[in-house]
């Protein structure tokens, strides 16, 4: 059977369309279920602080986080208690962090760059369980 | 089907209401998921108008604080400027008095251990206030880096200096090369004095590396290591007045002043950069 | 095609065309309805991830929003200095944004629809039936570029009414109104595209003298009636072909051909059909006048101008929309009619009026303008380009990686000789502003002596233009 050109059209229309946008936001939202362990948003405390403000690991595990700063200032991401950190993530940009927690607990995450006149209440916390 | 002008009408309608609508979920939704956000709480250290005056070659005495509230001030990691802390002191206590000539500061804080002496890989524990020359800061000065023209004072407390002029003890039988961290060439200066004024260094700076020990050190203090407690006790004692406005804060009777906090834990490697720190807290002189 | 005696700095014969759909392989493809349906549908797509990524992407950074990147870095300076310039309005043959009015007008997407197309079908008021919209539209456009080119969500806005307008306009009004009167990027692309060295255009009169009833302009079963409301059998300008490929489908002697001609002869073109205007010439003027002002802003050293583009504080902000719209509106033209002024005295003569003058002479700023724009576009390109390779890999700022390209850094290109580029790019399109300036001069005046003494004012302009331009790029 031919395939009328009207059905090939519509249908690449289709495609480039709704097919698209439904592909690509269910693909990232697949992705990143799979594939990080927790994802945080970076922003001025103004705007919302880091969010979400408390996010939770398994302990022993291998931990991805994909962190998004999505502010119009550059965030920075610093977990001292293991010695991680970006030091600047621009305005933007996503970064991602990756280590294996060994010790249970709650811990501070903080930004690094001095990023709002409320830059030092940016913080949020790490429960390891 | 016949568009017709109905149709078009409604069409119209419905497509500038959705994208009408789409617009205000993007902007409300522009920088993620809202959250209200709880207005800035800024902790407030108030300096108590009493008539004592308190002696520190006769130490540091809970019984002199005893009737005066404390406000707890909460530390974070400094992680802005390299080297980054390690490790947290998560808070200081803080009281205050003034009499008509002297400001006293005490501030306290939990320690795992006391750390007077250095040596390779041994750091002293240590606590410092920091208030702003100009009256009016913004709150972005509190970063060393920023500090603007004025800059700030810094009445510097070490446990090693303490020990070294109260005790008159040597705290180091070998070089602290280690010490000699990039940033606080200008204070290994001081410590490594031999005629020591005060258990405090009296500082100023202007941003990051530029700290500074005063030609004139004015500021007194003395700190005690409560082993059962496992806590610090640190005294500062400084003229209300200033000596040199562009040296030393200036305090008066029922005036305000921001001042910030660090503290250093020794055992866990802070020096120099690597210390917690607070945010400003508003001093206020009732 | 106007035959010219005249040649581009007496050596360019401006009637020279070289026909490209003449060879056989590349007619059949222009004449296939995939084309261009296949380049928009592949447009629409990329837009679908252009719109997407800019309302995602929020208010933050366009450095590395592929919806930012890809509209005003890459397509912006695609447009200014290859499709435009070399082109034509090649870019309104593949723009996604008319295919939803066209479908529905047509029901089709891909086969003809003979017969009344639907929609209401309403005609464009004649007043309105010339650029002054457009002008309009695309300076009140240019005031929002400093939330454009950096916030992501601004430029997800711009689009959508774009887009919104496209449908609308397309189901009140008929065929490509929007095109043609009303979309902002449509204008300086038609002023431009007179420069271009491409050409939609008949071949033999004879042919279409003879013609009844003339199918490229009322249509048949191969392809619709112009959708650009032109008469392709006699039309002689670039401004307002879109290019669509509809006259080459529906001409069944094959007499429509696809050109390459030498830049800027429709400079010289006056029709009664096709007459030069003043909504043209300000076009001109706002275009030099905004590549001016973008310039200052984006460019330049000034940093309390970049605050007010981009809207630091509200006074600073209106400011930036006071002095932009007077700069581009009057003082430009301004200057400009002074020029024409002392053209019209120094040449002593009586019989052409000013506006005359001042209108055709404004058509040596089309040159002008795009190689201001060209060197401008440069300007982006060089040190930005970078920028493109990281969002085509990573379009959402998600932490993507799809051609492994999302971590390179910024790299900035040949950013030490760029002003020696733009400046050079600025020299030659000041040589073809001179040369199609006498060419006018010529048209203008009654006389050689004439058109040389009256020329003097025009090329002093066009000169100080250069200077000026010539110190922003070089310094």
């Amino acid at each position: 059977m031919k395939i009328k050109n009207e059905t090939i059209a519509v249908a690449l229309f289709i495609l480039g369309t709704v097919v698209a946008l439904v592909g690509i936001l269910g693909f990232e939202n697949y992705r990143r279920s799979a594939e990080y362990t927790a994802e945080l948003t970076a922003r001025a405390t103004e705007n919302g602080n880091w969010y979400p403000n408390t996010i939770t690991i398994p302990y022993g595990k291998p931990a991805k986080i994909l962190i998004r700063n999505i502010d119009v200032v550059s965030h920075g991401f610093a977990l001292p208690d293991f010695e991680i950190a970006v030091q600047e993530i621009k305005a933007g940009e996503s970064a991602v962090v990756e280590f294996t927690p060994d010790k249970r607990g709650v811990f501070p995450f903080v930004c690094t760059i001095w990023c709002s006149m409320r830059h030092m209440e940016m913080r949020g916390q790490l429960i390891v369980e | 089907m016949k568009i017709t002008k109905p149709i078009v009408i409604a069409i119209t309608l419905v497509l500038t209401v959705a994208f009408v609508a789409l617009v205000y979920f993007g902007m409300t939704h522009a920088r993620g998921a809202p959250v209200a956000v709880p207005p800035l709480k800024r902790a407030t250290l108030v300096s108590h108008y009493k008539t004592k005056s308190l002696d520190l070659t006769q130490g540091v005495a809970l019984a002199d604080w005893a009737d005066i509230p404390g406000t707890e001030v909460e530390l974070v990691y400094q992680v802005m400027v390299l080297p980054w802390s390690k490790a947290l002191i998560p808070a200081v206590t803080a009281k205050s008095f003034h009499n008509d000539t002297e400001l006293y500061v005490y501030v306290s804080w939990k320690d795992d251990a006391e750390n007077r002496n250095l040596s390779t890989g041994e750091f002293g524990d240590a606590v410092a206030l920091m208030f702003p020359l100009a009256d009016d800061v913004p709150p972005s000065t509190l970063m060393m880096g920023f500090l603007g023209k004025q800059g700030v004072n810094v009445w510097h407390w070490k446990a090693t200096q303490d020990k070294e002029f109260w005790s008159k003890e040597s705290v180091s039988n070998d070089a602290y090369s280690d010490f000699h961290y990039p940033f606080e060439e200008q204070e290994t200066l001081i410590v490594s004095k031999s005629a020591l004024q005060s258990a405090i260094s009296d500082l100023i700076a202007v941003k990051v590396t530029t700290t500074t020990a005063k030609a004139t050190q004015n500021v007194q203090g003395r700190g005690v290591w409560d082993a059962s407690r496992g806590e610090w006790r640190v005294v500062f004692k400084r003229a209300l007045s200033a000596t040199n406005l562009k040296e030393d804060a200036a305090f008066g009777h029922g005036t305000r002043k921001l001042m910030a906090f660090a503290a250093w834990a020794g055992d866990k490697g802070d020096r120099g950069g690597r210390k917690s720190i607070s945010d400003w807290v508003q001093l206020e002189f009732r | 095609m106007i035959e010219t005696k005249d040649k581009l700095f007496g050596v360019v014969d401006l009637n020279a065309r070289f026909e490209l759909t003449k060879f056989k392989p590349v007619r059949a493809i222009l004449k296939s309805r995939w084309m261009p349906l296949l380049p928009i549908l592949l447009n629409l797509f990329i837009f679908v991830i252009i719109l997407l990524a800019a309302f995602t992407g929020g208010y933050s950074a366009g450095n590395y929003n592929f919806g930012i990147m890809i509209v005003w870095i890459l397509w912006w300076v695609l447009l200014m200095m290859m499709l435009v310039p070399g082109l034509s309005r090649a870019w309104c043959m593949m723009c996604p944004f008319p295919i939803f009015s066209d479908w529905a007008q047509r029901t089709k997407l891909f086969d003809v629809k003979t017969g009344k197309l639907g929609g209401l079908n309403f005609k464009w008021p004649k007043k309105l039936s010339n650029m002054w919209v457009m002008n309009i539209a695309f300076l009140v456009t240019t005031f929002f570029s400093g939330f454009m080119t950096v916030m992501p969500f601004a430029t997800f806005i711009l689009l959508g009414i774009i887009i919104l307008g496209a449908f609308i306009v397309g189901l009140v009004f008929e065929k490509r109104t929007f095109c043609l009167y009303l979309c902002p990027v449509s204008g300086f692309q038609g002023l431009y595209s007179q420069f271009a060295t491409v050409e939609v255009r008949r071949k033999d009169w004879d042919i279409c003298k003879n013609h009844n009833p003339k199918t490229c302009f009322v249509g048949n079963e191969n392809g619709y009636g112009c959708p650009w409301l032109r008469t392709p059998f006699d039309f002689q300008k670039n401004t307002y072909c879109g290019m669509c490929l509809e006259c080459l489908k529906t001409c069944p002697y094959d007499n429509m051909a696809i050109n390459l001609r030498p830049p800027g002869v429709d400079l010289l073109v006056e029709t009664k059909r096709e007459p030069k205007g003043l909504d043209e010439a300000w076009k001109a003027f706002i275009m030099l006048g905004i590549a001016i002002v973008f310039y200052l802003a984006f460019q330049g050293p000034w940093g309390f101008f970049k605050d007010m583009v981009r809207g630091a504080t509200l006074p600073g902000y209106l400011g930036y929309i006071a002095f932009h719209a007077t700069f581009n509106l009057l003082i430009i033209p301004g200057v400009f009619f002074v020029f024409a002024y002392l053209s019209k005295r120094l040449s002593g003569n009586t019989d052409v009026s000013l506006k005359t003058i001042f209108t055709n002479f404004a058509y040596t700023l089309i040159p002008m303008g795009l190689g201001v724009w060209m060197g401008f576009s440069v300007g982006i390109l060089l040190p930005n380009g970078s920028y493109i390779l990281r969002v085509l890999s990573d379009p959402f700022a998600w932490g993507w990686n799809l051609f492994g390209t999302a971590q390179i850094p910024w790299t900035p290109v040949l950013t030490g000789v760029m002003g020696y580029l733009q400046g050079a790019i600025l020299i030659v399109f000041f040589a073809f502003a001179v040369g199609y300036g006498w060419l006018l001069a010529k048209q203008i005046y009654a006389d050689a002596k004439q058109a040389k003494r009256g020329f003097v004012p025009i090329l002093t302009f066009l000169t100080l233009i250069t200077l000026v331009f010539l110190w922003l790029f070089v310094g």
